[in-house]
């Protein structure tokens, strides 16, 4: 089931399918990155969306940084962020939901609540300005190569005040990366063995490859019939089908 | 790193660069992200002054890019920018004496970006970066 073969950068490495990922336990955790390994990291084999740290499959991220470079477009600010590693992109679309508001007539509020909407105004419009350069911002979001970049695009962000935080996370990240991702992704033993099970069964053949040939099967039977609707039934009719389900599946009966 | 148009600043104490400097080591180009007290700035010139508050070095600053930017004296900023060394690069390597005085006139910061770190604990500051430092050379080594 592996597809080490794919990825030359670590060979000792063993790459697992999709739908296996799910037993890394911090793996929807948006992951704490150098951005220097965020830019280096590969895709994934065998999948697109996710990237490959080690053998860990990354497709989310949490980064802090400095704001070096910002570009306004119609719908998005794209910013540079660096952590002091690396500069990776970063893209904010802009929140439009906030100009459909209607104005509110301030002056029949009491008098906390017209601060509390002033306050809550003044955000908003700085919201819409966006961050400027040397702000210390927190940015989590998914992965995308975007014109052969790799880029974040945000689903949280926000400026940090205090400056200890990125201290903080400059104290923090040696130990997550010590602790989770360092050390190689491995699936459990028991996942592992009937893994290795579905493998011999298959004649050690990956999942995709059988995938392919029970389509080209498929294909040739419907293009040899008139028929329109089918059912799961009528497919098992076939020879070649029956013959192929006996083949690769411990029961197909 | 090219496409993006900006290099990543090394976060780096001011004391480094000018041990660096004293070393004869080519700082030039580099891309640096420094922190220090802001001791003098002439809005004319375009110049400051950063000093480190633990090792009371200096690093001269070109601020023309990012005028004006709030400077109060006495501030602690962060500032990325390039090193520029300036054409007295004979005057240093003939000096054989306090380093001090003439580094001043040899490396200039050219900050693009700068930020406030007031309230920034510079002792963990060290600690962090030194830290950093270690993992990330064990982990490329």
């Amino acid at each position: 089931m592996n597809c080490s073969d794919q990825c030359q950068v670590h060979p000792d490495l063993e790459f697992y399918p999709p739908k296996t990922w799910g037993l890394e336990f911090h793996f929807g955790s948006y992951k704490k990155l150098y951005i220097a390994d965020i830019v280096e990291m590969k895709p994934y084999p065998h999948f697109t969306g996710a990237f490959a740290y080690r053998n860990h499959p990354v497709y989310k991220v949490d980064i802090i940084g400095t704001i070096v470079k910002r570009s306004e477009q119609a719908k998005c600010f794209v910013y540079a962020v660096d952590d002091g590693t690396g500069v990776i992109l970063c893209c904010t679309w802009k929140d439009s939901y906030n100009k459909t508001n209607t104005p509110i007539n301030k002056t029949s509020l009491p008098d906390c609540l017209r601060e509390k909407l002033i306050s809550l105004e003044t955000q908003t419009s700085l919201q819409e300005q966006g961050y400027q350069l040397g702000d210390l911002v927190h940015i989590k979001g998914k992965l995308k190569i975007f014109r052969e970049k790799m880029e974040v695009v945000a689903t949280y962000h926000v400026k940090v005040e205090d400056p200890n935080i990125q201290l903080f996370r400059m104290n923090e990240l040696p130990r997550i990366y010590q602790q989770c991702y360092n050390r190689p992704f491995q699936l459990p033993l028991k996942v592992q063995q009937a893994l290795s099970r579905g493998s011999t069964r298959n004649d050690g053949k990956p999942e995709q490859t059988l995938t392919a040939e029970l389509k080209t099967i498929l294909h040739q039977a419907v293009c040899n019939t008139d028929q329109v609707l089918m059912t799961v039934d009528d497919f098992q009719k076939y020879d070649r089908v029956k013959e192929f389900l006996s083949a690769h599946c411990e029961k197909s009966r | 790193m090219d496409e993006i148009g900006v290099s990543f600043g090394v976060q780096t104490f001011i004391d480094e660069i000018v041990e660096g400097l004293a070393i004869n080591a080519d700082v030039g180009g580099k891309s640096v992200n420094v922190t220090g007290r802001l001791s003098e700035h002439d809005i004319d010139d375009c110049i400051a002054k950063l000093v480190d508050p633990q090792t009371k070095k200096e690093l001269t600053i070109n601020t023309s890019l990012i005028e004006p930017f709030g400077a109060r004296l006495g501030s602690l900023f962060q500032m990325i920018g390039e090193l520029e060394t300036s054409g007295s690069g004979d005057f240093r390597t003939s000096g054989s004496g306090d380093f001090r005085t003439k580094v001043g006139n040899c490396v200039v910061l050219k900050a693009r970006v700068v930020r406030c770190v007031d309230g920034m604990d510079l002792a963990l500051y060290r600690k962090a970066l030194q830290l950093q430092r270690e993992f990330l050379s064990k982990k490329d080594g």
